[in-house]
């Protein structure tokens, strides 16, 4: 997609715009190709994906830490003598 | 959907000061965790690490046994007795060789409450969004190369069963 038409209908400038973009390409969010004057930006999907497994996996490491605490705090056995 | 943050909430049912204790003392949080620490948690202070097997699962214990001895550090923020416990680290610094001090931390806040049955404790870690993109990846990648790793033992160990 090219600059001209995210910015259109929006009173969003270019320039701030482009910010976002490099931003967001130097997380590795979108990629920008050059096209002759214009810049042309794709969303990486792959990278979305990866974050958003990454959330889910820190979130089952939650789930098992917590099961090992009420374990912990449940069982007299498990504290320490 | 909200990438910035997880939020967990567990029930526990046992007495305010067991749950307390299991937090802010750092023998017993590396204990169910699998860390052990050096020295007593206090606000402010870093708290150098390392991986150790937990004591309280046998099948974790063994997850993390790959880990063992891999240094770690979180920063203790708050301390509230009985009510909040909060930290900062590097969410899943577990590579070797890479040194994770320049980057950015997630806080990790516990808060107790004492309900009918027991403590509701809730957990919440912030922060991702501002986790390179490129680090959260890796670390993804990191996990499925050891599962990996983990079936081709097993596929040798029925083999030669």
């Amino acid at each position: 997609m090219s600059i001209t038409r995210l910015t259109e209908g929006s009173r969003v400038t270019r320039q701030a715009i482009t910010k976002h973009l490099r931003v967001m390409e130097g997380s590795g969010l979108v990629r920008g190709t050059r096209h002759g004057r214009e810049s042309l930006w794709q969303l990486d999907r792959r990278r979305l994906e990866d974050a958003r497994r990454y959330l889910d996996r820190i979130s089952r490491q939650w789930d098992d830490a917590l099961l090992r605490l009420r374990r912990f705090v449940e069982n007299p056995q498990d504290g320490p003598p | 959907m909200n990438t910035d943050r997880i939020q967990k909430k567990v029930l526990l049912r046992a007495p305010l000061k067991r749950v307390w204790r299991a937090l802010a003392d750092s023998t017993e949080f590396g204990t169910w965790f699998g860390m052990r620490f050096e020295g007593p948690f206090a606000p402010g202070a870093r708290m150098p690490a390392v991986i150790v097997p937990t004591a309280v699962d046998a099948e974790v214990a063994k997850a993390q046994k790959p880990y063992e001895g891999i240094p770690f550090e979180i920063t203790i923020e708050q301390m509230e007795p009985e009510r909040l416990f909060s930290f900062r680290w590097h969410p899943g610094a577990v590579e070797p060789g890479v040194d994770y001090a320049a980057e950015p931390t997630t806080l990790v806040v516990f808060e107790l409450e004492e309900v009918a049955d027991g403590i509701m404790l809730t957990v919440t870690e912030s922060g991702f969004d501002q986790i390179p993109l490129a680090r959260r990846a890796k670390a993804f990648q990191a996990n499925e190369g050891g599962w990996s790793m983990v079936m081709k033992l097993i596929e040798q160990h029925v083999r030669n069963a």
